[in-house]
């Protein structure tokens, strides 16, 4: 038997076994998806004045002015088809979530009612309530975030951790309770005791 | 090579090549595919910790450098135990995730004034969670709490009992140095005492375990209640929103069915949660790039650790 006769065989079937085993490879670990997908999102600087938008509006008082810019800016994305990032859209523009994401439960069932609790103290002109509504807000946004420990490395406040819309999100929402700490140095206190 | 031989080996290949074709036209989804069966969940987390014999070893070296003595051991023991029992928390989950984080070093971190402190690594935040919070997640958590705490109540405070650190003069030089005393009692309102903080740690792994728990059920995605235990002890470190990420990440890619098979595997969950590689492509928008190499390193790492201590072997 000649070698050259068998050798194109010996190829085909090499070849056929290599092909099995990387199909076998790629099954095998499909069940985890390890690439970024790219999202459709607006513009940064549409995004960057939505945000700038809502601060001011925030820093007049008034949440209808809040609620009308916060619509506004909610409407352009439907039209547009676009998304923000997906913090801004968490905690800015819930409604603009993908339909399956699980932060919408966080977002409906937690970050909303206490919107709502804080709306209902500002309106009523309660400071007590507001501050005390703006802390539970602010636990579940930190808690959400950061879960129960930090790095060994970071022994720094908990809002220096957060993520800057998050940052953002409680300096703006922070407008309806003056009284309430919401810089590190204010929060010297809270730290040390957790209240 | 006769004529016959020769026959015979072009048609092996061809037929070969045919099997080729049909299993590329068919898609190998046939052939390697699991089929899709009703999962009867059965459990994996070990009904006692820890599984692996690595923390086997250091516990009995820290009984014999007495950094924990027999005493605390029986008061840990029984702790869990009630927390199990008063908060559904697996116990070897909470016994795993708070030798993880501390060793049971109850006063770790005692002395800071930012950052991690105690048994379970309770920020202020997370502290503040437990106060404000209390009955947000499970509508018992505060009267759970307050039996634990009695005569004291909420809230929970990082104060510690006077005399738990004493100066020291350090030998040569005028400088001080304060130093832990060992035995000091700590208040029952303090996350320094113990039995308060693991009934605290507790809770928020419940409050943890609800609120993914929820997010799931809202979205219809199958799962194994226990390993959702897992990603509770993940968002006990790293927070829900790192576990959301990594599970919307992965529901994006291979779908609903994909990510309930994930979720119905602690195998696979632990190649999710123990890889880099999944975990940042999963982060990569959620920490900047300074973030996310040490951040997906000790939450690996964490993950980890958990998974060979609290789940059976057989299992992973």
């Amino acid at each position: 038997m000649k070698i050259r006769t068998w050798m194109p065989f010996a190829l085909l079937i090499a070849i056929e076994l290599g092909l099995f085993w990387f199909a076998k490879r790629y099954y095998d670990q499909r069940h985890l998806a390890l690439e970024v997908e790219p999202a459709q999102l607006a513009s940064s600087r549409q995004q960057d004045q939505a945000l700038e938008d809502i601060a001011e509006a925030a820093r007049t008082g008034s949440w209808k002015n809040l609620d009308q810019v916060r619509a506004r800016h909610s409407e352009y994305y439907k039209r547009t088809g676009l998304s923000p990032s997906r913090g801004v859209a968490l905690y800015f523009f819930p409604e603009t979530l993908p339909k399956h994401s699980l932060e919408r439960s966080f977002a409906t069932g937690e970050l909303s009612p206490a919107l709502q609790a804080l709306r209902q103290a500002h309106d009523a002109s309660d400071p007590v309530d507001a501050t005390q509504a703006y802390g539970v807000l602010k636990s579940r946004v930190e808690n959400y975030e950061l879960g129960a420990i930090t790095s060994p490395a970071e022994e720094q406040p908990s809002e220096s951790l957060l993520s800057d819309e998050a940052m953002l999100f409680l300096d703006i929402y922070g407008n309806f309770a003056p009284n309430a700490a919401r810089k590190p140095s204010q929060e010297q206190t809270e730290e040390d005791d957790g209240n | 090579m006769n004529q016959k031989t020769r026959n015979l080996s072009i048609y092996a290949s061809l037929a070969l090549v045919a099997a080729s074709l049909a299993f590329y036209v068919l898609g190998a989804e046939s052939l390697f595919a699991k089929k899709k069966v009703p999962k009867e969940h059965v459990p994996f987390l070990s009904q006692s910790a820890p599984v692996n014999p690595e923390f086997q070893q250091e516990l009995k070296f820290m009984f014999a450098t007495r950094r924990l003595t027999a005493r605390q051991r029986t008061l840990l023991e029984t702790e869990i135990g009630l927390a199990e029992e008063r908060f559904n928390v697996p116990r070897s989950i909470l016994w795993c995730t708070l030798f993880q984080e501390s060793r049971f070093d109850s006063l770790k971190n005692a002395g800071r004034r930012w950052g991690a402190r105690g048994i379970g690594q309770f920020t202020p935040h997370a502290l503040r969670e437990i106060n404000r919070d209390t009955d947000f997640y499970h509508p018992g958590t505060g009267a759970l709490l307050g039996d634990v705490m009695r005569p004291e109540r909420l809230p929970l405070t990082f104060n510690l009992a006077q005399g738990t650190f004493r100066q020291k003069k350090k030998s040569r030089g005028r400088q001080t140095a304060s130093v832990l005393v060992a035995g000091v009692s700590q208040p029952r309102s303090s996350y320094f005492n113990m039995t308060t903080a693991v009934a605290a740690s507790a809770a928020y792994l419940n409050n943890r375990y609800i609120q993914i728990k929820e997010a799931l059920d809202s979205q219809q995605i199958e799962y194994h209640p226990e390993i959702i235990w897992l990603l509770a002890s993940a968002a006990y470190n790293k927070g829900a929103r790192t576990v959301f990420s990594l599970l919307n990440h992965q529901r994006k890619s291979i779908g609903n069915d994909g990510l309930s098979e994930i979720l119905q595997s602690p195998r696979l969950t632990y190649k999710l949660l123990s890889s880099q590689q999944a975990l940042k492509a999963g982060l990569r928008t959620l920490w900047p790039a300074r973030k996310l190499e040490h951040y997906t390193e000790e939450l690996s790492r964490n993950m980890d650790a958990v998974f060979s201590c609290a789940v059976m072997e057989n299992a992973l």
